[in-house]
């Protein structure tokens, strides 16, 4: 079961360059009965694999010869994505944010549908 | 003033996923191609490179804390990597244009399920 999971989320990781925590979490909890907690954890730890074997293919295989990973880009995200999960961490339990989420919510659907109709 | 603005999209995408508990390459990917003119090939790729020290730092957490099985983890992440790998492979030989729609998809998606849940 939780290899069927893992594969289908290495999938759309590979395809999409995503982690895949958003169908790991939520299959964990549907067709295992994993608690949410556990199971973001466990989406977690399988991402370390998925998001290297997946980076290493885009770096080595890219169209033309060219790696399609901008390392120093990747470098700076995550210096300055440390600093906000860190801030993110100590926050959340004070930030009361279903608006917050809603927001961000209208926000993606707004660019889902751009990416979707127009090139 | 580029690189300063890519460590502010790290900070503010990190922050986003520690307080609503969304990935970060599902805001990482359109805001690489949108907002910093990323092809979606090479934002995908850079999406993932970001997501190993990331992921990493927060399994280690999840393990002391022990909120991690690392059974389930191995088993998952074993099978990932298979999917992730042909997976990869494909991407770099689709058009970057099928790539785009089939993300606006994923971004749908994971609209429905953050409204949901709010």
């Amino acid at each position: 079961m939780f290899a069927v999971i893992g594969l289908v989320a290495g999938i759309l990781g590979g395809l999409l360059g995503v982690g895949g925590g958003f169908v790991m979490v939520p299959l964990q909890v549907m067709m295992a009965d994993v608690k949410p907690l556990r199971a973001n954890a466990n989406s977690l730890a399988a991402i370390v694999p998925i998001s290297i074997v997946g980076a290493t293919v885009y770096y080595v295989g890219g169209a033309g010869g060219h790696p399609a990973v901008d390392l120093r880009f990747a470098g700076l995200l995550v210096l300055g994505g440390v600093l906000g999960a860190y801030v993110g961490a100590r926050s959340a339990s004070r930030l009361p944010s279903p608006w917050l989420a809603r927001v961000l919510a209208l926000v993606l659907a707004l660019i889902g549908l751009k990416q979707l109709v127009v090139p | 003033m580029t690189d300063a603005l890519a460590v502010l999209s790290g900070l503010l995408i990190g922050l986003l996923s520690g307080l609503i508990g969304i990935g970060g390459g599902v805001l990482l990917v359109p805001l690489l191609v949108l907002g910093f003119g990323f092809s979606q090939q090479v934002a995908q790729g850079t999406s993932l490179a970001a997501l190993i020290p990331t992921s990493i730092v927060g399994a280690v957490t999840h393990q002391r804390q022990g909120s991690l099985d690392m059974r389930v983890a191995v088993v998952m992440g074993l099978a990932g990597m298979v999917g992730a790998a042909a997976a990869a492979v494909v991407a770099q030989h689709v058009h970057g244009r099928v790539l785009e729609r089939l993300f606006g998809l994923l971004l749908l998606f994971a609209a429905y399920r953050l409204w949901r849940r709010s």
